[in-house]
Order: C-alpha cells, then sequence, then structure tokens
C-alpha cells in the first residue's frame, strides 16, 4: 500500500479520537446536568402527586363546583399546545419522537392550534413549518424562577379563561428512568377531576377551614404552577438523558472505529515494510549476481 | 400511651418531614389548630407559623411554615407547604435578608403586586426570622 494512504489513515485515526474526546466530554456534561435536573424533578414529584389528589380529593367532595377553570366546554374549537423540546440538538431521537408525536397529536384533534413554543428546538420547528407560536421561551435554565413559571401559567389560563381557547394541552416527554422517556399529551386546562359520583353526600363528613371555595382560590394556582413546573423538569430531564445516551453511543463507536482503523493501519505499514524488504533483498541479489 | 399516626410534611422543593407522631399543632387560617389520631377529616389553609410535633418518645419538634394545605384525617395527616424549614435548616443571616426586601417592597408599593401580596410575604419573613432568632438563643 502507499505512504500515502498510511498518512491518511492516520489522521483518520487521530481525527476521529478529537471526536471521541468531545463526545465523551459532552456525555460527562449531560451526566451532570441530568443530576442537578433529576434531583429537582425527584424533589416535586411527591408534592406535585400530592397536590393533584388533595385537588381531586377536595372537587370531587364539593356540590356544584362553581369554578371556571373546572369547566370542560362541549364544544371545542380551538385549543391551545404547549410543545417542550429540547434547548439543542444532538440527542438521538428526542426530539423527532416529539415532532412524530405532535403530527400524530394533530391527527387526533383537528381543530386549529395555538402554539406555545418552549425550548429552541420547538421554536425552529414551528419557524420551519410556518407556524406563528402565540408565545415562545428559549434558553430555559434548570433552576427555572417561581415567577417564570407563573408568568407563563397566568397568560395560560387568561387565554383559557376568555375563551380564545377551549382546551389546554402540554406536551412533553415523561422522564422514567435514564435510559426511558416517552412523548405524552396532558390535558392541562379544564383541571380534570374525578368524578366521584356515588359519594355524593361525602361532603358532609369533611370540614373546611375556611370555606371550599377560598381554599381553592389558593389551591388552584399552585396546583397549575407546580404542575407545569413538573412538566418542564420531566422533560428537561429526558433531554439530558437523551443526550448523554446518544453521546455515549457516539463515544463507543468511536472506539470501534479507532480500533478496526488501526487494524488497517497497522497491516498497511507491515505490508510497506515487508515489500521494502524485499526490495532491499531483491537489489542485493541483484548485486551479487 | 397516646396513639400515633402518619405526618407530612412535603414543599416543592423536599420533604422536610415524613414520621409517626401523636400530636400536631398548625398554623390553621382560624388560629392554630391541635390534631391527635382520630381527627375528623379536615381540609384547611394554613398561614404562616410554627408547626409544633411532639413524637411518641416524648421528644418535641418544630417547622417553620410560609403557608399551605392541610389534609387531616384520622390516621394520616399531610401538609402541603409552600415553604418549610426544620430549625436546623434556617439560618438568620437569610431570614432577615428576605425580611429586609419584604419590608422595602411594602414601602415602595412595588408594581405588579397587590398590597395582599405584599403584606403576606412581610408576615411570612417576619414569621421566619422570628423562628430563627428564638432558634439560635434556646
Amino acid at each position: 500500500m502507499a505512504i500515502g494512504s498510511i498518512k491518511s489513515i492516520r489522521t483518520k485515526i487521530r481525527s476521529i479520537g478529537n471526536i471521541k474526546k468531545i463526545t465523551r466530554a459532552m456525555e460527562m456534561v449531560s451526566a451532570a446536568k441530568l443530576r442537578k435536573v433529576q434531583e429537582r424533578l425527584m424533589a416535586v414529584r411527591p408534592y406535585a402527586s400530592r397536590i393533584t389528589s388533595f385537588l381531586t380529593g377536595l372537587a370531587g367532595r364539593v356540590r356544584n363546583l362553581d369554578f371556571p377553570l373546572f369547566q370542560g366546554r362541549d364544544h371545542v374549537r380551538r385549543i391551545g399546545v404547549v410543545l417542550v423540546m429540547g434547548e439543542k440538538g444532538l440527542c438521538g431521537s428526542f426530539n423527532s419522537n416529539m415532532l412524530r408525536f405532535y403530527g400524530e397529536f394533530q391527527k387526533k384533534h383537528p381543530v386549529p392550534v395555538d402554539l406555545t413554543a418552549i425550548g429552541k428546538k420547538t421554536v425552529d420547528m414551528a419557524k420551519k413549518s410556518g407556524v406563528t407560536p402565540v408565545d415562545s421561551y428559549v434558553n430555559l435554565k434548570t433552576d427555572v424562577s417561581f415567577g417564570e413559571i407563573q408568568s407563563w401559567t397566568n397568560r395560560l389560563i387568561a387565554s383559557f379563561l376568555d375563551g380564545t381557547v377551549d382546551e389546554v394541552w402540554v406536551l412533553y416527554t415523561e422522564y422514567m428512568n435514564a435510559v426511558t422517556f416517552r412523548p405524552r399529551a396532558v390535558k392541562f386546562l379544564p383541571v380534570e377531576t374525578e368524578k366521584t359520583e356515588g359519594k355524593e353526600d361525602s361532603a358532609g363528613d369533611y370540614e373546611f377551614e375556611p370555606s371550599p371555595k377560598e381554599i381553592l382560590d389558593r389551591l388552584i394556582p399552585r396546583y397549575v404552577q407546580t404542575t407545569f413546573h413538573r412538566l418542564l423538569l420531566e422533560s428537561m430531564s429526558s433531554e439530558h438523558a437523551a443526550r448523554m445516551n446518544a453521546m455515549h453511543n457516539a463515544t463507543d463507536n468511536a472506539k470501534d472505529l479507532v480500533s478496526s482503523l488501526t487494524l488497517i493501519y497497522n497491516k498497511a505499514r507491515q505490508a510497506s515494510i515487508t515489500k521494502e524488504l524485499l526490495d532491499i533483498v531483491g537489489g542485493a541479489e541483484a548485486l551479487r549476481g | 400511651m397516646a396513639k400515633e399516626f402518619q405526618f407530612e410534611v412535603v414543599t416543592p422543593e423536599r420533604t422536610v418531614f415524613s414520621k409517626s407522631v401523636t400530636s400536631v399543632i398548625m398554623p390553621a387560617h382560624e388560629g392554630y389548630l391541635g390534631v391527635l389520631a382520630g381527627h375528623a377529616p379536615l381540609l384547611a389553609l394554613l398561614q404562616p407559623g410554627e408547626i409544633v410535633i411532639r413524637l411518641p418518645n416524648g421528644e418535641q419538634e418544630e417547622i417553620v411554615v410560609a403557608g399551605g394545605f392541610a389534609d387531616v384525617g384520622p390516621k394520616k395527616c399531610l401538609i402541603l407547604a409552600d415553604a418549610a424549614e426544620t430549625p436546623e435548616q434556617v439560618s438568620v443571616e437569610r431570614a432577615r435578608k428576605a425580611y429586609d426586601k419584604a419590608r422595602q417592597a411594602m414601602s415602595e408599593r412595588k408594581p405588579g403586586h397587590s398590597l395582599e401580596e405584599l403584606e403576606l410575604a412581610l408576615k411570612r419573613a417576619e414569621n421566619r426570622l422570628k423562628f430563627a432568632q428564638r432558634r439560635k438563643k434556646a
């Protein structure tokens, strides 16, 4: 084999080695970020699930619940969709799965959509498909402040209350563990409560301090914000986990590539040495002759 | 021997307390409320204040809360607090800072906040500061 190709193989090995270093570093960074977000997610989950059961319990016990956020509308003309995707690419199928899921979601809900885009990838997607989001938020931080969440949920609630949209859905990726996560859609508004038909009279054996209405007034904003916060954390955890896995695979692939290229390189090197030796031996033979 | 029941304090940041206890006193909306095992079901709003917990071994624990909700049942009592801290977690400096900030916001009447909200924030800060200072002396 020619010297030139040996050299080109060596360059290739070196550049793949560099790629490996980068992907390894990205894997580490994602792992660290994942740990941070996951910690917050695990902290918020117990509170979120309890406030949900608190709310459904309360709503189920109060008859004639006269709270606009609970009231579903019979005729859904327009829905608000909050689409949560990643900030960056290089995270395997995380974003494309969500996109496919959104496509299916739209088939199931063939009504006009007011899109709220969260994450840079969502904004990019919207731009590509010619949709103008009602609202968009990028550069989501791990420690989203409470005030920020409040301003988003307030806007969603306002658009629901003034009748711009009849339902609000959130599409996010649920985080199960570091290797499993799946896209999900949840109906955010109206707040769905369990119907406890059979227990009509159970309100009697519960006391309220002060009145149920006053408790609901305080509880609902809390509930909405906590839920929203949890969904964001779920999505962020999934994104980091997806990137960590993708980068791990990339590092492994680079390793394989380097070892197979090294084998080719060594073979080529050995072949050229053998060839040189043959030349020398041949030359010496000719001189002696 | 007093009957025990399960008591939990959960905030969006963490689970602050989760143990079997014999009695709990909490700052409910209408005033402090004592809970023993077998309490009638009750849903209550909490105001900023202190929760006093008595453990089965006779020891007492205190937790400062910034308001929240309580779900009391015969065998279980759950508090969903906006924020809650045990004496070890609360720091006087941080409490003072929050207090000063709340006072300033109050005196400036920051736009975008209702007077009610500001009052509540001030009350929360005051409550925490008092708690922190008392714990330090003790």
